[in-house]
């Protein structure tokens, strides 16, 4: 089987952004932007299957000159047919792996999920929308795989500290 | 079972090292410090050495030290 790059995601994030692609990240390196402490090796993203966005997602992955993951090593380039479809496309570039994701959770496409996202700055100057991490819970719950249940208690508690972050302190008692 | 939202009186077991699931929360609060983008480079930084390792190769970019995660 073919090595994979060492992974870039803010490079693979950047030349998504210089390619004005409307598109969400979701997966594993949504929930380490939100404080998760886990790891993965793939960058998930969700994107906006509109024809004008799938043709700049399609100029976009050129640059990245990604492929299908095939164990045979064979080199097959996603088609705007591809990337218009609910279809997880599983690819891999020269930084690293990319799942496009037509739809996650309970057939949610970006444009459901968007409305549950934040903007957030990657590095460098890179500004991306990421699903905010309620909404990225209940997905991993919809997809309910045992994967995805496996990292639930860590994304639940990561909310929960968060949340109490949040918190004013408590008002001094007088004495 | 899921964890039940932060109440003023679980407040002392939010501070807690461990959920009652054996979650870690002190990284978790280590992680939180951070900004987005110091959180991604800590996860590139993993990456590189869980594949320097696998490939045998000592990894000099990584301190260790989870209050300087930049710095080796």
């Amino acid at each position: 089987m073919r090595e994979s790059p060492t992974p870039d995601f803010l490079e693979i994030l950047r030349i998504l952004t210089t390619h004005k692609v409307d598109f969400l990240v979701v997966g594993g390196v949504c929930a380490v932007l939100h404080g998760a402490p886990l790891s993965t090796f793939d960058l998930d993203v969700v994107h906006s299957r509109k024809p004008d966005n799938v043709a700049r997602l399609l100029a976009a992955l050129e640059a990245l000159d990604a492929r299908y993951r095939f164990p045979t090593g064979q080199r097959l380039k996603p088609g705007a047919s591809h990337l218009s479809s609910p279809g997880h496309q599983l690819l891999r570039t020269r930084l690293g792996l990319l799942d496009l994701l037509g739809v996650v959770g309970a057939n949610r496409p970006y444009e459901e999920l968007v409305a549950s996202s934040v903007e957030v700055e990657a590095g460098e100057g890179v500004r991306i929308r990421i699903l905010d991490l309620a909404a990225l819970i209940r997905i991993k719950e919809e997809t309910a795989g045992e994967k995805d249940r496996a990292v639930l208690p860590l994304l639940r508690w990561t909310l929960l500290e968060k949340l109490a972050a949040r918190r004013p302190p408590p008002e001094p008692q007088p004495e | 079972m899921a964890p039940q939202p932060p109440s003023d009186s679980d407040q002392p077991s939010l501070e807690a090292a461990h959920s009652p699931e054996g979650v870690d929360l002190t990284v978790i609060r280590w992680m939180l410090s951070m900004t987005p983008a110091e959180r991604l480079r800590v996860l590139d930084r993993h990456i590189r050495s869980v594949l320097r390792m696998r490939a045998g190769i000592p990894d000099p970019g990584f301190s260790g030290d989870p209050e300087n995660p930049d710095h080796a």
